[in-house]
């Protein structure tokens, strides 16, 4: 029994060593059928599907939150390594399936979770919790799963492992997954930093900003650069674009390097300078530096533009870096930057917006806008305007800002031009100057009392004159300056030009303001040609009269198309106020004044009128309810709301539909269009005499045109569209890029 | 004798306004460094377009303004009518106080024209006192061209650079115009033997 027992206790072992070693040996054979990659590729998967169910689990992203970091712990023990390693997994086998789990962790499901969300809210950069877990929470469960796979416990990773390996890894996978977003986080919250600083971690690295590009450039082609998009849609991004982009890397080499396409892509688009031009010209900044905007600009503006423009500074940036030898905060050129990479004079969005384009091809645009704008301004002093001026000067060639400063100086010669000569119509005699005139006629630089008394003298007498001087102005060596006094605003000021029209009951006594431009430096302008109401050109008569009269040699050609008339209509039952309406529109109704009910044509003959002239006016009465269609195609005036019988379509009559506005300044288009046959008979002569020639190209047809003909200043595309045209009327023949005379 | 076309003294004045031609200045100033070559030039070129005389024409060959290539037809009810003849016009800096230079590049069977294209024109050489030449500053190109054109018709059989060819024009016209005709190569013809190169 004993020996028995004592054989037993003997057996028990030998038997159970038996067991394992036929297991052992089972294990082999088993080990050695299956190909050893798929065991550690199956493997490998159990144990991240294992992970990724514990991590969905484990840790309340609420505590990490608070906590501050995320510590959503692993736990070894709970995985099956001890077995593994018993059953001879333990070997390289085990180690390299559990790399091959973390990685897979590390390449996304590690990334996703609520821990490490973009924080909005702090606009704190998250990449350094994952950077806190990878080094501390993972690390740990690796070499705890290590040191039970290989069943001794000195495996351990020094701090070059857990921050080179493990966090570079997982920071790199987690920039590239934000990166992916780059461009929603770009178009939407510029100013969010949170995702932006997890991407510029990782973008500081030559391999980061490299990438980071090459995504973002790729995201923006198939999301924004395509014809769905609009101008204004774009330009916003583009500033953006700068605006975190340079937060990311301030050298602005990864700028540079995004945002090409999108600057190229802008060039190619027809409204994107007007649209630069009008925000840079709508927002006004108040004495407290609060900007403010119109509404009603909005649709037709960039924001962000209107805003950098209003906060940008006056001071002269161009300043000549590379030549000030004292400059000790010079720094090289990055290394990665790219050959044509400049070190930004200045590096406001202002400076990028104004850089997208050839500085003469923009101050050509600017022009036409400003042109535009000006004729439509009503503040007497033209703050926006000036500011706008004196930032292009400050940020672009000043030499070639000549025409900008003539048209400004025009417009404010004009106020005070208008000052001087205020005509009333109901000015009968000639009536002694207002103190506030004589004040008025005082240019700032000073004049001398014989000087200012030439334009007074047909008015006063020299006795008078001088008493009157006296108490408006301040005599300083001989010269008189005005005194600085505030004098009610003089009514001559309005911006307009006031007349009674149709019942002409409420003003008889228009009065008028010119504006005298000087036609050198303008854009062209529309001229169309039509009669004014009697009252305006006897006005225009007399502006003429006093201008030449006070030593003017200009010869003053009028715009009437151009000119703004404050209307005011008194039917039978409502008077009616239109203030800045176009002079056509006020010729066309006083024409109700002779013949009570006529048609289009009759008022184009009559008043001498372009025929869409003449339609957009009665347009425009009809849709305010003043004219009415009596019988269809005539037109009569509607004394009396009930007069319309409602025969015409209801909806017409309820909303005055808004007319679009005619640009008074000649678009590119136009002028093209106007001087086609001209730029025809140039291109036809060319070809007969020059040979073929091709549209493009240093001899090409479009820079010969450019040469030979200084108003032809368009492109390549103008040029192919005249050149169809002739094609079209057989005068000249295609043969594949060259074109040549037809026969 | 000279050929001299007082009709052809027609005014040169230009319908360009001040700011083209002022403008005009600085963008072609390079290419020749006289300015008033280009301003004249340029408002004679304007005129050439805005009021083109019929079977004449003209342009500048290159983004040099003082060099042109023109082009004219064979007055009719001559025995050079129906041709087309391609010539250069080469602008001295002294222009409009000097005549152009101009040559037929399309050969041509002439009294006075020679074998390299070389016309014999007295409007073409310097005039002024001393001098046999004719050319004066109220010329222009048009003026030019027109006289060239009306040569072809009308030769100049006293002082000729083709003596055969002011005899024959006298004796025999059948001959002389299956020699014009002999020589005679169309423009089309010519670009296509790479002989017309113009400037």
């Amino acid at each position: 029994m004993l020996l028995g027992d004592a054989h037993l206790a003997h057996v028990q072992p030998a038997l159970s060593r038996l067991r394992d070693r036929a297991q052992q040996a089972l294990h082999t054979v088993a080990r050695n059928t299956v190909p050893s990659q798929r065991l550690e590729k199956t493997l490998g998967l159990l144990i991240f599907r294992y992970v990724q169910e514990k991590l969905a689990l484990c840790g309340d992203p609420e505590d990490c939150a608070k906590a501050k970091h995320c510590q959503c712990g692993l736990n070894a023990d709970d995985l099956p390594f001890a077995q593994l390693r018993h059953i001879g997994f333990g070997d390289a086998i085990g180690e390299r399936a559990l790399a091959l789990a973390v990685d897979k962790l590390l390449s996304g499901p590690a990334l996703d979770r609520p821990c490490y969300r973009v924080d909005w809210d702090n606009d704190a950069p998250v990449a350094w919790k994952l950077d806190w877990w990878t080094q501390f929470c993972l690390s740990e469960f690796l070499e705890n799963s290590v040191n039970a796979l290989t069943g001794d416990s000195k495996y351990y990773l020094n701090m070059n492992e857990r921050t080179d390996v493990l966090a570079n890894a997982a920071g790199k996978n987690f920039a590239r997954q934000r990166t992916a977003a780059i461009f929603e986080y770009v178009k939407s919250w510029p100013k969010g930093k949170g995702a932006l600083h997890d991407i510029g971690v990782y973008s500081a690295s030559i391999e980061g900003k490299a990438y980071v590009c090459g995504a973002f450039i790729i995201q923006v082609q198939t999301r924004l650069l395509h014809a769905g998009a609009s101008t204004i849609e774009i330009l916003s991004i583009y500033t953006n674009v700068i605006y975190v982009f340079r937060e990311l890397d301030p050298r602005g080499v990864m700028l540079e390097k995004v945002a090409g396409p999108i600057r190229n892509y802008l060039r190619t688009r027809d409204d994107t300078v007007n649209i630069i031009a009008a925000s840079f010209l709508a927002a006004t900044v108040d004495a407290e530096g609060v900007i403010h905007i119109k509404k009603a600009d909005l649709d037709k503006i960039c924001f962000r533009i209107a805003v950098e423009a209003a906060k940008s500074s006056l001071a002269n940036n161009r300043q000549q870096k590379t030549l000030d030898w004292n400059d000790m905060a010079w720094k090289p050129e990055p290394v990665d930057a790219g050959p044509n990479h400049k070190a930004a004079e200045s590096d406001d969005i202002v400076t990028y917006i104004l850089g997208l384009f050839d500085p003469e091809d923009f101050i050509k645009e600017i022009t036409t806008v400003l042109a535009q704008h000006l004729l439509q301004a009503t503040d007497p002093e033209y703050v926006k305007e000036t500011r706008l001026v004196e930032l292009l000067k400050s940020r672009l060639d000043a030499t070639k800002l000549q025409a900008v400063e003539v048209m400004l100086k025009d417009m404010r010669d004009s106020v005070t031009l208008n000052k001087r000569i205020s005509i009333r119509s109901g000015d009968v005699d000639i009536q002694p100057p207002a103190p506030a005139e004589i004040r008025a006629a005082m240019p700032e630089e000073g004049i001398t009392s014989a000087e200012l008394y030439k334009r007074f003298q047909h008015r006063m007498k020299q006795a008078q004159f001088i008493a009157m001087l006296k108490v408006v102005a301040n005599k300083r060596h001989d010269l008189y300056y005005p005194k600085r006094t505030r004098l009610p605003p003089d009514a001559a000021a309005r911006a307009s030009i006031d007349v009674g029209t149709v019942n002409d009951t409420i003003d008889s006594h228009p009065d008028i303001r010119v504006q005298v431009l000087s036609s050198f430096f303008w854009p062209q302008m529309r001229a169309n040609e039509f009669h004014l109401p009697r009252a305006l050109a006897d006005l225009e008569q007399k502006f003429n009269d006093r201008f030449a009269s006070l030593g003017n040699q200009r010869k003053l050609r009028y715009r009437h198309a151009l000119s703004r008339v404050t209307v005011r209509l008194a039917l039978e039952d409502r008077n009616l106020e239109h203030v800045d309406v176009p002079a056509w529109r006020a010729s066309v109704i006083d024409a109700f004044l002779e013949e009570p009910t006529v048609t289009a044509e009759q008022l184009a003959q009559g008043l001498g009128m372009e025929e869409d002239l003449v339609q957009d006016a009665l347009a425009f009465w009809t849709a305010n309810r003043v004219l009415y269609q009596p019988t269809p195609g005539s037109y009569a005036v509607l004394e009396r709301l009930d007069m319309d019988n409602g025969d015409t379509d209801p909806t017409n009559q309820q909303q005055p539909q808004p007319v679009e506005p005619i640009p008074s300044i000649v678009s590119q288009d136009d002028m093209l269009k106007a001087s086609a046959p001209m730029f025809e008979t140039f291109i036809a002569n060319m070809l007969r005499n020059g040979g073929p020639k091709e549209v493009g190209g240093m001899m090409g047809i479009t820079s010969m045109m450019k040469m030979v003909l200084p108003t032809f200043t368009f492109g390549g595309e103008e040029t192919k569209w005249l050149l169809l045209r002739l094609e079209g009327r057989g005068e000249v023949v295609r043969h594949g890029d060259t074109w040549a005379a037809a026969g | 004798m000279s050929n001299r076309f007082s009709t052809m003294h027609q005014n040169a004045s230009s319908t360009t306004s001040s700011s083209q031609s002022a403008k005009s200045t600085a963008s072609a100033a390079r290419t020749t460094g006289n300015g008033n070559v280009v301003k004249r030039l340029q408002s004679e070129l304007m005129s050439l377009m805005t009021s083109p005389t019929p079977g004449l024409s003209a342009f500048p060959s290159s983004t040099d303004i003082t060099k042109w290539n023109a082009t004219i037809s064979g007055p009719s009810d001559t025995p050079y009518a129906n041709l087309t003849f391609k010539l250069t016009l080469s602008y001295p800096s002294n222009y409009p106080y000097a005549p152009p230079e101009v040559l037929f590049k399309t050969p041509v069977y002439h009294p006075n024209v020679d074998m390299s294209g070389r016309i014999c024109l007295d409007i073409l050489k310097p005039g002024g006192q001393g001098k046999e030449g004719a050319w004066s500053a109220v010329l222009n190109t048009s003026s030019v061209l027109l006289s060239i054109q009306s040569l072809l018709g009308e030769p100049n059989n006293a002082s000729p650079l083709n003596g055969e060819a002011a005899l024959l024009w006298d004796r025999d016209q059948t001959e002389y115009k299956k020699k014009v005709l002999a020589r005679h190569q169309e423009p089309a013809q010519m670009e296509e033997n790479g002989l017309l190169t113009g400037f």
